[in-house]
């Protein structure tokens, strides 16, 4: 039998060698060679005259651009501060009656309800006596309370009370009359 | 978020050595702090049994800053360190 000669050619050496068979076959055409364009005479001043462009709008933009972070973290600022100053706003509100406790106020006291985080706190600031509620209501209700209980509890031990409480009492006692 | 919730608030009153004046069905129960017999500062206590019921209103109650008053239920603020701040200010004989 006769022996045949195979020679395996990959099909990317076949691509190379037809396209080295081509370029060989492609007539050279001289025609349209480029001459490279002598350099103007001032291409140094224009190379530096871009430069400088570029260089000038590269500053203002940078200097824009950080005018606009520190823009924005000022506002940044400014709300928390807008956030911080609404959610302690404080409402003052008069307290007319302590109903439905058998006590009388002889003149109304003044409120001052404070958000204070989750809660609303709302405040007796001449006594000092203070109370906490989920709400404004809920809040001035609990003071309403606080100052009925602060009465009764700093009146039962009045003969020992230290100045705080005893200042505390005093005033209460100028709100406050026992209805017979 | 709350400063100062009801856990603590109990935790400060038993720091303080507080006695309490419970009220049969009233919002509060109300402490009182004593120091060389005399009551030297007193706050309500919420009734409830939430753990984290709100009780910031013991800051003011207590002449004290947020702060201090969280140090005051966590530890570090001593009874005798309170009652200094209470004498600085006058409130305490």
């Amino acid at each position: 039998m006769k022996r045949r000669n195979l020679t395996f050619v990959s099909p990317l050496e076949s691509s190379e060698a037809q396209i080295a068979s081509d370029w060989q076959t492609c007539p050279r055409n001289t025609e349209f060679r480029i001459e490279p364009e002598a350099p103007p005479e001032d291409w140094e001043h224009q190379v530096r005259q871009i430069f400088e462009s570029f260089t000038k709008t590269l500053h203002t933009e940078t200097q824009a651009e950080l005018k606009l972070i520190a823009l924005s973290a000022r506002v940044k600022c400014l709300e928390s501060s807008l956030e911080e100053v609404r959610s302690r706003a404080a409402v003052v509100v008069p307290i007319q009656s302590l109903a439905p406790e058998n006590l009388e106020l002889a003149k109304p006291i003044q409120v001052l309800l404070q958000q204070f985080g989750d809660d609303c706190v709302a405040s007796f600031l001449d006594a000092n006596i203070n109370a906490s509620g989920e709400t404004q209501e809920e809040a001035l209700t609990n003071l309403k309370d606080m100052i009925v209980g602060s009465f009764e509890a700093l009146s039962g031990v009045a003969y020992k009370l230290g100045p705080g409480p005893a200042r505390q009492l005093a005033i209460l006692s100028e709100f406050i009359k026992k209805n017979n | 978020m709350r400063i100062i919730t009801k856990e603590l608030a109990l935790k400060i009153v038993k720091k303080l050595d507080a006695h309490i004046f419970s009220r049969d069905r009233k919002a509060h129960d109300i402490a009182m702090v004593f120091h060389d017999g005399q009551c030297i500062a007193q706050f309500g206590l919420r009734r409830g049994s939430e753990k984290d019921l709100g009780h910031d209103h013991v800051i003011k109650d207590l002449h004290l800053n947020p702060h201090k008053a969280r140090l005051l239920a966590q530890c570090p603020l001593t009874r005798d360190q309170w009652i200094q701040i209470l004498r600085d200010k006058g409130l305490v004989s």
